[in-house]
């Protein structure tokens, strides 16, 4: 198996995906309890998952019978598909980090994923499952269909997230690339048609794109007015409400093009001051505090009265939010951080003032980030949770920064800390 | 001589001695026996589950075994007689006009083997269970998954007396 190990969320507890291993081809996939003679009854829903001309998993591996051994019993139904697909998926990353991926969902064959029943069941005996066995919960995540209502954003610290799609899934878990991509690879195909796409001029992909959105209806422009709007939440929430072929199509094009609309780049610049003092008890007297440009890490020896940071915007058409988030013990540490603000507009981008009442001792962190795109986000913003406290590598922040990526925004991270 | 003469009661209690020893004898022949009822539920009926001396009683009796074979015959979809099998690398294959019987070995659990059985004719009856024989060996019984297209896959260990059989090529066949 690769890095990534893959459970099963079942409403009794996580069944892992202990392993998985070819079979000859004439053998019908089969699942087993455990590595026992047993082949459980969903063995042939599995196989059927698996072998072409219905099956998906062949498409991604060019293979059509597998034994996968998983350490508890798997009933009927077609939940356990997520997560065996992603099990397959892993295997062609040996060299995918270490992590845990724990996962409900059905697989259509056009590989998005559908709805399934009783995920609060299942969380909760996931819950179970997390205080019984030692898990790195910041090595995990949780992948449901995103059309799961009420969905927790995390669950023990391990992040939560509504997946629409294998495609979603994949990039999550940072599995995406040509072995993954929904096809067998055929290794001179995909070059020819990544220089194929170089060829488009820019011109020419959004006439394109101006002709789809005629032709698919007028749900383009009233999404692309919740857009504008700078309404995110609800435009995601739209997006995720497809169903059937053209449903998908619509909205999987729409985010196509919020993707190519997206601004890129180096959008914003950071600047920042530090306030510093001899002592706490100086923070209280302007004529005793100076003011020193930031730098990433402070090491002196004062004490940092104050922080004052703000970041520009290279391109004034653009907008940008963002949040500042105080972690005095480390990020991500505590349950939630000391301080987090919104900061002020200003005429070319946003300004964060943060007077310290708690100061920064060692290890304190202070993180900003921001969100640019066509226009400033209105109303709820879940996203920041994660980016605030994960670290920049881990897939919740990676999760995170792509589901706002893909309703047309940038993400932007300034950290301080003391030192 | 008087009834109640001490000769005669001894002729009365020798008789008696005698028939009690014949009643004897003949309950335990007929206790020994294995009762057909029995055979044809071994046969017949998945649900049966045969006392563990069961086959140290076929073995005792000539007359059990030769009803046994014929209500296999008699009872049997498919007979795959000895010297039907080929073996092509990992795999042990039996073929007959009505069916496939493969046997394959486990690339991921090399102590475990996958049993294959498809019939041709998929609108025949599906069998439900198999019996399997050893040349000088007693029948063994087992029951199989419901048939799905005519096919059906079990999973068993490589030292499970079924498999020892069916890896036998002198073995003997019975679908039922």
């Amino acid at each position: 198996m690769s890095g990534i190990t893959v459970h099963i969320l079942t409403t009794n507890a996580p069944a892992t995906i202990q392993r998985i291993r070819e079979e000859d081809s004439h053998v019908a996939s089969v699942i087993c309890l455990d590595g026992r003679a047993e082949a459980l009854p969903v063995s042939a829903a599995y196989d059927a998952f698996v072998r072409k001309p219905i099956g998906i998993v062949e498409k991604l591996t060019g293979h059509n019978s597998y034994r996968m051994d998983v350490s508890a019993r798997v009933d009927g139904g077609r939940s356990w598909q997520l997560a065996a697909y992603l099990a397959h998926a892993a295997l062609l990353h040996a060299d995918a980090r270490p992590r845990h991926v724990f996962a409900t969902g059905e697989v259509d064959d056009a590989l998005n994923v559908r709805a399934v029943e009783h995920i609060p069941e299942k969380l909760k005996a996931l819950s179970i499952f997390l205080e019984e066995n030692d898990i790195p919960h910041d090595q995990s995540v949780i992948l449901v269909p995103a059309s799961t209502e009420n969905l927790p954003s995390s669950l023990d610290g391990i992040p939560v997230f509504g997946v629409g799609s294998i495609q979603d899934a994949m990039e999550i878990l940072q599995l995406v690339d040509h072995k993954t991509s929904g096809a067998k690879a055929v290794p001179n195909s995909i070059p020819a048609r990544r220089t194929g796409r170089k060829r488009w001029s820019k011109w020419v992909a959004l006439f394109s794109i101006i002709g789809f959105l005629f032709w698919f209806g007028a749900d383009f422009a009233r999404w692309q007015a919740i857009s504008n709007q700078g309404r995110a939440v609800e435009l995601e929430e739209v997006l995720s409400r497809s169903s059937g072929l053209i449903d998908t199509l619509r909205t999987r094009t729409f985010r196509r093009w919020l993707s190519f609309s997206r601004p890129k780049g180096d959008l914003v610049k950071f600047d920042g001051v530090a306030s510093v003092a001899l002592d706490a008890a100086s923070c209280q007297h302007a004529r005793n505090i100076t003011r020193r440009p930031i730098t990433e890490t402070h090491s002196g020896p004062e004490t940092v009265c104050e922080i004052e940071m703000g970041a520009y915007l290279v391109d004034p058409n653009l907008k940008v939010v963002g949040r500042m988030a105080y972690w005095p013990y480390g990020l991500g540490v505590s349950d939630r951080a000391a301080r987090t603000m919104r900061g002020h507009d200003q005429p070319n981008g946003r300004t964060w003032v943060l007077p310290f009442d708690d100061v920064p001792g060692p290890g304190a962190v202070v993180r900003l980030v921001t969100i640019t795109g066509m226009s400033a986000i209105q109303g709820p913003q879940p996203w920041y949770q994660d980016l605030l406290r994960a670290k920049q590598t881990s897939p919740a922040f990676i999760a995170a920064r792509h589901r706002i990526e893909r309703l047309g925004y940038s993400v932007a991270v300034k950290d301080w800390s003391r030192k | 001589m008087p009834a109640d003469s001490p000769v005669n009661e001894l002729a009365l209690a020798a008789i008696e001695a005698d028939a009690q020893a014949k009643a004897l004898r003949t309950s335990r022949n007929e206790l020994n026996k294995i009762p057909f009822s029995m055979l044809y539920a071994f046969v017949n009926d998945p649900q049966f589950i045969p006392p563990l001396d069961f086959n140290a009683q076929i073995n005792a009796d000539n007359d059990a075994q030769q009803n046994l074979d014929l209500l296999l015959e008699k009872a049997s979809l498919v007979h795959m007689p000895m010297l039907a099998a080929a073996s092509s690398g990992d795999s042990i294959l039996r073929e007959t006009d009505a069916a496939t019987i493969r046997l394959t070995a486990s690339r991921a659990e090399p102590e475990q083997v996958y049993l294959q059985i498809q019939m041709k004719d998929v609108d025949a009856p599906m069998p439900s269970r198999l019996f399997v024989r050893k040349s000088g060996e007693q029948w063994i019984r087992m029951n199989l998954s419901e048939f799905v297209d005519a096919k059906v896959q079990e999973l068993l260990a490589a030292n499970d007396p079924v498999t020892q059989a069916l890896n036998a090529p002198d073995s003997e066949v019975y679908l039922r």
